[in-house]
């Protein structure tokens, strides 16, 4: 039977996990909107140096951060009810709600560490930017667009960073909640 | 260059339609030509079209049917790219225009071919395999 403290730890996991997801999907779309005034110039370079260099495009991230956040949601819904009956003190209830929250979780559990991989090759990609987008010659980009484009990234490979690091404590959390 | 056939299919018409996708729009760069401690490199666009058409005659038992189908382009220069041998890294890259509409859809496709060279360079891509993008589409 999961320890009420780790059911707790899950669901504060989980809020916490939801507010990152979408405060690093806010940036994303941040980004993609600079990248959208760019000089026609610039805009399909930066647009495919984060693909090659993270993988995947702003609207893949885009996608992945959506499922990821609604994946936190599901979680903590269920989390929510497996400490109800845990406070309940009814066994049988608290078996089927750990059922459904390893139900909930079973993607994200299996996806988890692809996901850790994923968010620390774009924070690397986020922390070297600016300098990156510094090196690209002014006939390519003006000063002050690439000012722009620099002071509009504060913050993104920390946000980034967050959401890394709680993939790897919900992971943790989960197993130990599933498995206890 | 008019291409002649006895019958039209579709065959013909999806080859043609390709040809006009794969050829229309497409820039290149050209041979770069040195001059004393400069280097310059032309940017072309190559605009291609295709057109057909059909028709019959004759008398009956006897008749006449042809089609044929053109093809034709133009390519121009659109910008020059000037490298100052003794200036290293971006500062040494200029650009001028020949065409301003066309120069940012020309200057995009030269700058990523120069990021293309320098990443490969310093190793800069990530590979993120399909079975992995297929998980975290689905996570």
């Amino acid at each position: 039977m999961p320890q009420k403290e780790e059911v707790e730890h899950l669901i504060k996991t989980c809020e916490t996990g939801k507010d990152s997801v979408a405060a690093f999907s806010r940036s994303i779309d941040d980004f993609s909107a600079v990248v959208e005034e760019l000089p026609a110039v610039a805009r399909p370079l930066v647009r495919r140096d984060l693909q090659a260099n993270s993988g995947m495009s702003a609207d893949e991230w885009t996608t992945f951060l959506e499922r990821l956040g609604a994946r936190y949601g599901a979680i903590y819904d269920e989390a929510r009810r497996v400490a109800e009956a845990l406070d309940e003190a009814n066994d049988g209830k608290v078996a089927k709600a750990t059922a459904a929250l390893k139900d909930a979780a079973a993607t994200l559990v299996e996806s988890a560490d692809v996901a850790v991989e994923q968010m620390q090759t774009m924070e690397a990609y986020l922390e070297g930017l600016p300098a990156k987008i510094n090196m690209i010659p002014d006939a390519f980009l003006k000063a002050d667009t690439r000012e722009g484009l620099v002071s509009s990234m504060p913050g993104y490979a920390e946000r980034a960073r967050a959401v890394k690091e709680l993939l790897n404590e919900t992971k943790e959390l989960l197993s130990s909640v599933i498995a206890g | 260059m008019v291409i002649y056939v006895e019958d039209s299919n579709a065959t013909i018409s999806e080859v043609l339609a390709n040809l006009q996708s794969i050829f229309s729009g497409v820039e290149s760069l050209g041979k770069a030509v040195e001059f004393g401690d400069k280097v310059a490199v032309p940017i072309y666009q190559f605009n291609f079209g295709t057109g057909g058409g059909g028709g019959g005659g004759g008398r009956e038992k006897r008749t006449n049917d042809a089609v044929g189908f053109g093809l034709a382009g133009t390519i121009g220069p659109v910008a020059v790219i000037i490298l100052e041998k003794d200036v290293p890294g971006p500062g040494g890259i200029h650009i001028h225009e020949f065409k301003a509409n066309k120069l940012g859809e020309a200057l995009a496709e030269l700058m990523l071919r120069l990021w293309n060279m320098v990443e490969s360079q310093i190793g800069g891509r990530t590979k993120l395999s399909a079975e992995k993008k297929e998980k975290l589409m689905n996570i």
